[in-house]
């Protein structure tokens, strides 16, 4: 019998609050999937989690200096090292690399290594709106997603130093990192709050246990890749069972999309 | 329009690209009074035709990528209607969601980001106080502030207007943007404000003008009366982001048949995934009967 999904865990899931833009649309994406979730900036709300989302939009000077004196940083990656299912959006994503040259002279939490660099012209700068992202490594919850597109709103994105913690790209004038995922440590560059049924998909995803204990190499059913093809049922947004693992897949109809 | 009559395997589904894209988006703007939908006509399945919080869910459905709610009456005393409103929709609501209309001060985007919107759209007061832009964003971000732009052409240029293009200001349009843009704008919504209404498509040099003056997405509004006037803003005025309201709030046009007419036009767009019968029911034009074919004589 699998492990129950995480909508069981008797304490919410924790998304880290420091003040980095309106997180509150975080919080109720949860709920909206029938998933206590709390704002918190509690470091034992944090550390006794059953999984913490790190969100956040703005600079990322600011927010590292945010996180620095409420020592914020530090809980963070000790929650990281002990295993909990994290999951970094937009601003949280940018903020696990070394740096970003939008605060030059500024290290980040360094949990992944690489840097985050700005959008060039001629192309508008933030990215905003919705871009169609493409599973290039499967072993992350991006590979039960329903649908590919997803709503950007950025003008830096990361570099990783090793490419295989990359899990998937988008295009904006060229390939840039859409996703990222090593061991426990997941996160998306786009907002799955604001990307519709597709993000909050996605979020269920994250809920899973299995996508945190898969290395990168085992096989997982490739939702997305067919998922276009052929006209399929929309998918509609199901609360979660409490005593099952929720299917990925909404609308089984017995095809593989 | 189309012309055959639909079939399953016909229907556009996810849009046909090739390369990875930004999609365009379509933006529906829903005029607010007192925290309810003004005019718009009783769509089928909606309860209540003057409630945002259904009508939003509705144009989710259709595919819309963003929202904006314009507060058409805005007054400090309809604030905290509106502020409710904001709340309710932000407990439903998936896609961003932008709300505009008599916003002065930064406290006043404090109040409406709090609440649960994604942006706010300045318009008069970004024009008297552009400061303004620049405080807001220093506080909250660029990319939460949509600066609109009502304008009209006036003595043979693009000239700003302001309070619902009634006040003439002077100000040169473009260059307004261009200053705008700098002070920390994160898009522009440019209002064409002599097509809006005539349905008769939008203002493409304006649009390109403004397109090519900054580097922060235009939105194009002002004009929409057939699902091709959006694959033209697009294509003809570069826009990266078309906004409308009265052509969708009467029903004139649906979301679905905008993007599948910009899909046809090779514009990536993001389509949502529809059954065969929806499209056949409700909004879609009804589909013509095509003789069956003969032999020549």
């Amino acid at each position: 019998m699998a492990e129950p999904a995480l909508t069981a865990a008797p304490r919410p899931v924790a998304i880290v609050d420091y003040g980095a833009g309106n997180i509150a649309s975080v919080a109720k994406a949860f709920e909206s999937l029938g998933v206590r979730a709390e704002v918190t900036a509690d470091r034992r709300d944090i550390l006794t989690a059953p999984m913490v989302v790190f969100p956040g939009q703005g600079h990322f000077g600011q927010a590292m200096e945010r996180l620095r004196s409420t020592g914020l940083d530090e809980t963070l990656r000790e929650v990281v090292g002990m295993g909990t299912p994290f999951v970094g959006i937009c601003l949280g994503l940018q903020l696990l690399f070394e740096g970003s040259d939008e605060a030059p002279g500024m290290a980040g939490l360094g949990l992944l290594r690489g840097r985050c660099v700005q959008f060039q012209a001629p192309r508008k700068v933030p990215q905003v709106g919705w871009n169609e992202v493409l599973v290039t490594r499967r072993g992350s919850p991006m590979d039960l997603l329903s649908s590919e597109h997803f709503y950007f709103v950025h003008a830096y994105h990361a570099i990783a130093q090793d490419p295989t913690v990359v899990v998937a790209t988008a295009d904006y004038d060229g390939p840039f990192t859409a996703a990222v995922r090593t061991g426990n440590l997941f996160a998306v560059q786009f907002h799955p709050e604001k990307s519709g049924e597709a993000g909050l998909h996605l979020l269920r995803a994250c809920l899973q246990p299995a996508w945190r204990k898969v290395p990168s190499t085992v096989r997982v059913r490739m939702v997305r890749a067919e998922a276009s093809k052929e006209p399929t049922e929309r998918v509609r947004m199901v609360r979660p069972e409490l005593h099952a693992v929720p299917s990925p897949d909404d609308r089984d109809d017995g095809s593989r999309g | 329009m189309l012309q055959n009559p639909l079939r399953k395997s016909d229907l556009p589904l996810m849009a046909e690209s090739k390369d990875q894209m930004l999609t365009h988006r379509v933006i529906p703007c829903l005029d607010i009074e007192q925290g309810r939908v003004v005019k718009g006509v009783q769509f089928q399945g909606l309860r209540d035709a003057g409630d945002p919080v259904e009508l939003a869910a509705r144009y989710d459905r259709e595919g819309a990528d963003e929202l904006t709610f314009l507060d058409i009456r805005a007054s400090d005393q309809g604030r905290d209607i509106l502020l409710d409103l904001v709340q309710r929709v932000s407990r439903t609501l998936f896609i961003p969601f932008t709300v505009g209309g008599g916003l002065r001060t930064v406290e006043d985007i404090r109040q409406v980001l709090l609440a649960g919107a994604d942006k706010v759209s300045l318009g008069t007061a970004a024009v008297r106080d552009p400061q303004l832009v620049a405080r807001a964003a220093a506080q909250f971000g660029s990319q939460c502030l949509v600066v609109s732009l009502d304008v009209r052409r006036l003595e043979g240029r693009w000239q700003l207007t302001t309070h619902g293009g009634r006040e003439a200001t002077g100000l040169d349009a473009v260059e307004f943007a261009r200053r705008i843009a700098d002070l920390g704008a994160g898009e522009l919504l440019v209002n064409a404000m002599d097509h809006d209404g005539m349905q008769g498509g939008f203002a493409h040099d304006l649009n390109r003008a403004m397109a090519q003056a900054v580097r922060i997405p235009v939105i194009a509004s002002g004009g929409a009366g057939r699902a091709d006037d959006f694959a033209d803003a697009v294509l003809l005025g570069h826009a990266d982001a078309v906004l409308a309201a009265s052509v969708f709030h009467d029903g004139r046009l649906t979301v679905t048949q905008v993007k599948t007419a910009m899909a046809r036009r090779g514009i990536p767009v993001r389509l949502p995934r529809i059954r065969a019968s929806e499209l056949l029911s409700g909004d879609w034009p009804a589909p013509v009967e095509e003789p069956p074919s003969r032999p020549d004589c």
